[in-house]
């Protein structure tokens, strides 16, 4: 009997250092010396969620260390957003950094829990997504002019599905108003394909959503995009010409994807992450990759850059704020 | 025909043995998946996501897929054994599955909704490849108009669900709908009943809801006491259903699979609506509804059906318009955007290999899910007969895990505490969960469609008159909500006078 | 026993007041135009008006509930125990990390509840964590903490 005891203590105590053993030999030399979790503030399968899988494999290699996805949805990004920025600055916790939780959100939601100026280390700008503003194919409308003069003519009849308030459409469709001097309604949807079933089913006028959620509806002939919000004409679609080249310069917001952590981060940390990314985006495979999603467009900023350009948004953003609907 | 040479095409495609191999894989890490609260397809697919880029298009769609799959079988596993549903859609097998587990009846249970399952998925498939385009088109009806007609309607059949007193049951409905709109109103951005809080920005949790009042309610119930009475009886009646068992279940599964299939079309509908309603439909049909919630066979066939009849119901506006209904669906979706393909319309022009492949490795990962699971099910009938000393501690950590993995939030395990007892007190004090679970899923998509449809109609109320389809649920509803009066004797009525 | 029910269904009277009232603060807004609060004030209203009717049931007729008198004892200290447990898992998972915490709460759970030897116990915990730690940090890869040393 005590044979016995002696036998299942040993073995005990032998899975206890084996398990030790494992857990620990996970070290490595220099940073990053563990995974870095990169948190992914939205829903899995999301465009987000897609665009960081697609790429993260490739960022790691270059960085030579391991990348861990982690998603924590909610409020629009700014759960997500909010832990990360919360988190100890030892570069182990990253945001993917998106321009709505960080420019839009802090403008219209309440309580927000971090500044998007002070409490958040910027370091690069990966991608654009565009939007635009999508009709049917059979829609009365073939130009832009031609829905501006129609929503002149009749204010408040024009219905344009959006995502819900805190998002890039929402507010593109509120400055669009403004510059163009209409009355169309928002629709909030909670997500593009929501919005983009509905465009389909006729049950909208119009949408604003983003080229990657309407993309097979614009190959198939069922849709057509009046104007793309993104500085250059899309490469997948250059005969859509874009909001500033009709005179709508301000409504060309788009979102940005971007990577950023908590205040306080090494610089060396981030012009290491900065290097990877540069690289990373400069490898054919992956711009290719990137470009099959589809109205998502390379483009690099260093954290400095990408911080300008985030904070000029939300200048912009706080200036509109009064004009758009949806706000008491 | 034209199709059956397709077909043909597409099982050539799947049989070759690199692609049984992605499928087989696909199934079991779906089942696991299902099998654990808290991990949903959509978090299996899009951990594998990077994986597929090693691996040929064909093969990607096919071992997506089998995830979906697999993930809706093995979610009914839990629910029977554990009452702990494995994910939102398995909610309703809870009621009769487990009730069937604790009578010794665990395999019949298992049995007949893996069986229930693959049948619903067969034939649904066939109906994807014949009806496909034509049914999606009609799913662009429905606007929110439509949307807000029908979820009335859902609500409306909950009149039938409960079993106890109907007032009881009515105050459950208006909890759920009030706790569906704690969050942020995604209409106008203003924050609802959050009070500060950051978990509560997206509303409360389903699946901590759910696991807390079912899973975690049932384990306090079950230590109230000492545990002298065996929680389950341990003389397993047999492991596969029986003759009377399919007898009672055949028509189950036949209704349950139209009705999932029809309603999964319906983008953006949830899983879990079609299982309520096969529920409700089947008790209503029964001889005997009172004991519904006792251990029905038929409570569990007709749903578990529909569970699966809607899954591949949900992939009809996904593959024929390239519409992703739900986060597994925008993953798949999304891995056949990377690989090149453009889902909708030209898919099956332009990737005939895919579309028929993908369609052949459905019926596949059906027969290798049912040739997967049967086997399984003497292992986890044998969890059954861990002690419950023992056990209970596992189901609690399983139910923690599977709350906090949801969000890694330490405050969905909050709210799953919460929960568990808020549930416990409800069984105490007779209040069911059913209609409370129903509820927080119905009401904020009613909501939304409300609004959307005033926005739409600019303030007017004959939107929901005017078109046809929404007016015909309305009129449905009403039907229903008003049947009690026009029954003489009915169960209902008795329920009524004694309820309270 | 039918007291409990009248206090039943004054709770869900006070929790619908409650709710209007919250609701009544988020804007109404109008028939055709409701505002964030029209939806939790309806649900509230008709919660109020169900509940006050229970509570006039309840009161008005005799329950005959029986009410079998057990021969254990009602061991709601279980159910607080098991309850905090849970709450000081959650709370301790990203301090202590996800092997140490399973590994107390299992011990905990089976010392406590259903009182087991210290050996079943520590035996029962090990081979659970391990068996956790498996299934969900190395097969499924889910991000469950690491907490302080590295576990």
């Amino acid at each position: 009997m005590k044979k016995r005891t002696v036998t299942r203590k040993s073995f005990i105590l032998c899975v206890t250092l084996v398990c030790l053993l494992w857990v620990g030999s996970s070290q490595a030399q220099d940073y990053p010396k563990s995974p870095v979790q990169i948190v992914i503030p939205f829903g899995p399968g999301g465009l987000t969620d897609i665009f960081w899988r697609s790429t993260s494999e490739f960022i790691a290699s270059n960085i030579k260390g391991t990348i861990v996805l982690v998603n924590k949805p909610g409020g629009g990004g700014v759960v997500g957003t909010s832990f990360a920025v919360n988190a100890k600055p030892d570069g182990y916790t990253l945001v993917s950094a998106n321009s709505d939780p960080l420019t839009i959100s802090p403008v219209f939601t309440p309580n927000v829990p971090y500044d998007p100026e002070k409490d958040v280390t910027y370091i690069a700008k990966l991608a654009v997504m565009a939007f635009g503003i999508a009709v049917l194919n059979d829609s009365p409308f073939k130009t832009l002019e031609e829905l501006v003069a129609f929503a002149k003519a009749n204010p408040k009849k024009l219905k344009s599905g959006v995502m819900g308030v805190g998002s890039t459409p929402h507010t593109i469709l509120g400055v669009f108003n403004r510059d163009a001097k209409v009355e169309i309604s928002h629709v909030p949807f909670d997500s593009g394909g929501e919005t983009v079933t509905n465009l389909l089913g006729g049950h909208t006028d119009l949408a604003v959503v983003s080229l990657p959620s309407i993309k097979s509806q614009i190959l198939s002939g069922k849709t057509r995009i009046l104007a793309v919000c993104s500085p250059k004409r899309l490469p997948d679609f250059p005969e859509f010409p874009t909001m500033g080249e009709k005179g709508y310069k301000k409504s060309s917001i788009a979102t940005g994807v971007g990577l950023a952590g908590p205040k306080g981060l090494a610089p060396a940390i981030v012009s290491k992450w900065e290097e990877a990314i540069e690289m990373t985006l400069k490898d054919p495979k992956v711009i290719a990759i990137i470009e099959k999603l589809g109205g998502v467009v390379v483009d690099f900023k260093s954290g400095e850059g990408y911080k300008r350009e985030l904070l000029a948004d939300l200048a912009t953003f706080r200036e509109l704020l009064p004009t758009l609907p949806g706000k008491k | 025909m034209e199709v059956f040479k397709d077909l043909l095409f597409g099982f050539s495609v799947v049989l070759q043995p690199m692609n049984l191999l992605y499928c087989f894989f696909g199934v079991l890490i779906g089942t696991l998946v299902g099998v654990l609260p808290g991990v949903g397809p959509a978090a299996a697919l899009s951990l594998l996501l990077p994986v597929t880029f090693h691996v040929p298009p064909v093969s990607t769609i096919i071992l997506l897929a089998g995830i979906m799959y697999g993930a809706m079988y093995g979610g009914s596993t839990t629910s029977i054994l554990l009452n702990i549903p494995g994910e939102a859609a398995s909610v309703v097998t809870c009621l009769d599955g487990y009730q069937m587990a604790r009578k010794g009846r665990a395999g019949p249970a298992l049995g007949i909704s893996a069986f229930g399952s693959f049948i619903a998925g067969t034939i649904t498939i066939f109906m994807l490849i014949f009806l496909a385009p034509p049914l999606a088109n009609f799913a662009l009806k429905f606007g929110p108009p439509e949307y807000f007609a029908l979820m009335v309607l859902g609500l409306s059949i909950m009149v039938y669900l409960a079993r106890g007193s109907i007032v009881n049951a009515l105050i459950m409905v208006c909890f759920g709908l009030i706790l569906g709109t704690i969050g942020l109103d995604q209409m106008t951005g203003v924050p609802r009943f959050i009070y500060k809080s950051t978990t509560l920005m997206d509303g409360i949790g389903l699946i901590q809801v759910v696991i807390g009042l079912f899973g975690v309610s049932e384990v306090l119930i079950n230590v109230e006491r000492t545990f002298k009475q065996e929680i389950f009886e341990t003389k397993m009646k047999g492991l596969l259903p029986n003759r009377e068992d399919w007898r009672r279940s055949i028509g189950p599964i036949g209704r349950g699979t139209v009705i999932g299939f029809f309603l999964g079309i319906i983008p953006g509908m949830s899983v879990m609506i079609p299982t309520f309603v096969s529920y409700v439909v089947e008790k209503k049909l029964s001889k005997h509804p009172e004991r519904f919630g006792t251990g029905m066979i038929e409570g569990v066939a007709g749903p578990e059906s529909a569970n699966n009849a809607a899954s591949t119901g949900t992939l009809v506006p996904t593959l024929s318009l390239g519409i992703p209904t739900g986060a597994a669906t925008a993953l798949l979706l999304g891995a056949l955007m990377i690989h090149g393909l453009r889902p909708g319309p030209l898919l099956i022009q332009e990737a005939p290999d895919v579309f028929w492949g993908l369609v052949a490795s459905l019926y596949a990962g059906n027969v290798m899910l049912l040739v997967l699971n049967l086997p399984l099910i003497g292992l986890w009938v044998k969890i059954l007969k861990i002690p419950y000393h023992f056990l209970f501690s596992l189901i609690l950590l399983l139910c923690i895990i599977g709350s906090y993995i949801t969000n890694n939030n330490p405050y969905d395990v909050i709210i799953m505490v919460i929960f568990g007892l808020v549930g416990y007190l409800m069984k105490k004090f007779d209040y069911e969960a059913a209609p409370l679970v129903l509820a927080l899923v119905l009401g904020p998509m009613m909501e939304k469609a409300f609004r959307r449809s005033l926005m739409l109609s600019e303030g007017g109320f004959g939107i929901f008159f005017t078109r046809p389809i929404s007016a015909s649920f309305l009129i449905m509803a009403l039907l229903i909500l008003l049947s009690p009066l026009f029954l003489k004797r009915t169960r209902l009525r008795e329920n009524l006078r004694a309820g309270g | 026993m039918g007291r409990i029910f009248f206090y039943c269904n004054l709770f869900w009277l006070l929790f619908s007041v409650l709710t209007c009232v919250e609701a009544y603060r988020l804007t109404l807004g109008k028939i055709n135009n409701p505002g964030p609060g029209f939806f939790p004030f309806g649900a509230g209203l008709t919660m109020l008006i169900l509940s006050l009717a229970a509570l006039f049931q309840s009161m008005a007729r005799k329950r005959k509930v029986e009410k079998t008198t057990p021969q254990e004892p009602f061991r709601w200290w279980n159910i607080v125990i098991i309850l905090a447990a849970i709450t000081a898992y959650a709370f301790s998972l990203e301090k202590i990390g996800f092997l140490i915490n399973t590994f107390l709460f299992i011990c905990l759970l089976l010392k406590v509840v259903e009182p087991q030897t210290w050996k079943t116990a520590i035996i029962g915990g090990v081979i659970t964590t391990i068996a956790a730690n498996l299934v969900f940090n190395v097969i499924f890869q889910t991000q469950i903490p690491r907490g302080l040393l590295g576990f």
